[in-house]
């Protein structure tokens, strides 16, 4: 083996690696995947979904890594498969609402029924951004996907996005999540600004206690409206409340343990991982990611504006008056936005414990996010 | 009758030939020939000296396989709207008083996006008040269910104690 063949060889090898082809879309990249995995280990924020996320955009945006492409013979590599059966397929969203329905206790919303209203009232952002974002020049269903984003809920925003704008999951996902860890920063200044002293010391009644036999029926009863009118997210609702009547009516324990912990965990790896590797600098790095994000705050202040102004407006007709603070808890974001309405109570008064009560709209968010969802699909098809 | 097959097939070439050329506007195909009433940005207003079953017939033809397309009768015009991902939503063809084809092509329908989403929010409420009004009715049966055998076991106590 002579010199040249040996410097052959080397050139051979040296092309095989990403070396000569790395530029500084792929720096970019992986500084904002450094940065959710910052924000995730160092600030706490969200980072079951944070960190995956964030290794997610770092890792596939090297050149060459065979991730989300296709083999020469159309079969997906690793994260490829990953992203088409979870996301593609609308498999993890679902099973993520699974877990979360085992997770849930709707005591607190079939103690204080009324309180659906205000999760109602909280996807007043979902609307006024799908305008924004159309005036912003994205697509009708491009809209929906981005609007929805506001409702805090981040499994309806992958299976929204999924279903009318694809190309969008990535943005779409990471702003509804990043948003959702940001709840503690975003919401305080828009309660404060829409409530006085007054309002804020409200302090309600305590909740009743409600029984075993009504809370292993309100799965059945809410699968059974929102199947009726809204039967385009059923598969999300349905997993939902199939979730939470295995853990009402105790009789599949380690169903329900599964469904809390060992699935849970099993599906938020796979998601967190494939939506960040949808994030391949060729698709990321353009404006409309940019605008996605400004969008999305835009619409979590909205939202949380809407959840308060329907307790205000409600306040008019009600003899035993809700703190509006609670309102705010109607964008989904369970338990966060809850706890951000009971630490502002508390701040008025220290003896006013909110967080109960807040928990109602909380709930009531997830379902009128999943609600809005369906209208969103039900315009398109 | 040869004579007429033969020029019913020239002008089908001619026609086809015109509509391989079609251009478009905003994605959405613009019938060639007649003229240009207004052009801007975000839309686009032609006038044809054709029936209006004619243009229709065009644009019948150049969507027949788009399954994101609909076609809306409105009486005096047809709406055809887009729910796909292209930059165009709505084409509007219409008459004239002078019998002449109006074709509007535009990019978004305001009147259409507030209307619908209003509905929309409206329709929310609409789910989540459905749902409250069965959940009120579900806990008045439960809680009258629930109350008739304490008041049996409230009675039955006396007849333990005799």
């Amino acid at each position: 083996m002579d010199l040249s063949e040996v410097l052959d060889m080397l050139q051979g090898i040296f092309l095989t690696t990403g070396i000569t082809q790395l530029s500084l879309k792929y720096v970019l990249m992986w500084s904002i995947g450094s940065l959710f995995l910052y924000l995730a280990i160092r600030k706490n924020f969200e980072p079951l979904l944070l960190l995956p996320i964030g290794f997610g955009i770092f890792i596939v945006n090297f050149p060459l890594v065979p991730l989300m492409g296709h083999t020469p013979e159309g079969v997906g590599q690793l994260i490829r498969i990953f992203y088409h059966y979870g996301l593609e397929w609308e498999v993890i969203p679902c099973v993520i609402f699974l877990g979360l329905g085992a997770m849930t206790d709707f005591g607190p919303l079939i103690a204080n029924p009324k309180t659906l209203l205000v999760g109602a009232g909280a996807q007043l952002g979902v609307f006024v951004t799908f305008t924004g974002t159309v005036i912003a020049g994205f697509t009708l269903k491009e809209a929906a996907s981005v609007g929805i984003i506001g409702g805090a809920d981040g499994p309806t925003t992958i299976y929204l996005t999924q279903h009318l704008a694809p190309q969008l999951l990535g943005a779409n996902a990471l702003a509804a999540y990043s948003y959702m860890a940001m709840v503690p920063l975003i919401q305080p200044p828009i309660m404060r600004l829409l409530t006085t002293d007054k309002e804020r010391s409200i302090r309600m009644r305590q909740l009743r206690k409600v029984s075993k036999t009504e809370k292993i029926l309100y799965p059945l009863i809410a699968s059974g409206v929102i199947a009726v009118l809204v039967p385009s997210v059923i598969p999300l609702m349905g997993m939902f409340m199939f979730g939470n009547i295995m853990k009402e009516s105790l009789a599949v324990g380690r169903l329900t343990d599964t469904a809390q912990n060992a699935l849970m965990n099993i599906v938020t790896i796979f998601l967190g991982l494939s939506v960040g590797a949808t994030m391949e600098a060729d698709r990321f790095l353009s404006y409309k990611p940019l605008l996605i994000f400004g969008l999305g705050l835009l619409d979590f202040a909205v939202c949380t504006a809407g959840g308060i102004m329907t307790v205000k407006v409600m306040n008019h007709f009600l003899k035993e008056k809700i703190n509006p603070l609670i309102g705010s808890a109607g964008v989904s974001a369970v338990p966060m936005s809850a706890r951000v309405s009971q630490v502002i109570g508390q701040q008025y008064d220290k003896g006013n414990y909110l967080l109960m009560h807040a928990m109602g709209p909380n709930l009531a968010g997830v379902i009128g996010t999943a609600a809005a969802a369906g209208m969103f699909i039900a315009m398109f098809s | 009758m040869r004579k007429s097959l033969i020029l019913i097939g020239l002008a089908s070439l001619v026609l086809l030939s015109t509509a391989s050329r079609a251009e478009d506007f905003l994605g959405a195909p613009v019938m060639p020939g007649g003229t240009t009433v207004r052009a801007g940005k975000k839309v686009l207003e032609k006038v044809y000296d054709l029936p209006k079953g004619q243009v229709l017939d065009y644009y019948k033809d150049i969507f027949k396989d788009s399954k994101d397309i609909k076609f809306r009768d409105r009486g005096e015009r047809l709406d055809i709207d887009e729910y796909g991902n292209q930059p165009w939503q709505k084409i509007t063809i219409s008459e004239n008083e002078k019998g002449q084809t109006l074709v509007v092509i535009e990019k978004d329908s305001w009147t259409w996006i507030l209307g619908t989403l209003t509905i929309r929010f409206v329709g929310v409420f609409v789910v989540l008040v459905v749902l409250y009004g069965a959940m009120g009715v579900a806990t008045s049966l439960i809680m009258r269910a629930e109350r008739v055998p304490a008041k049996k076991t409230v009675l039955a106590k006396p007849a333990q104690a005799m």
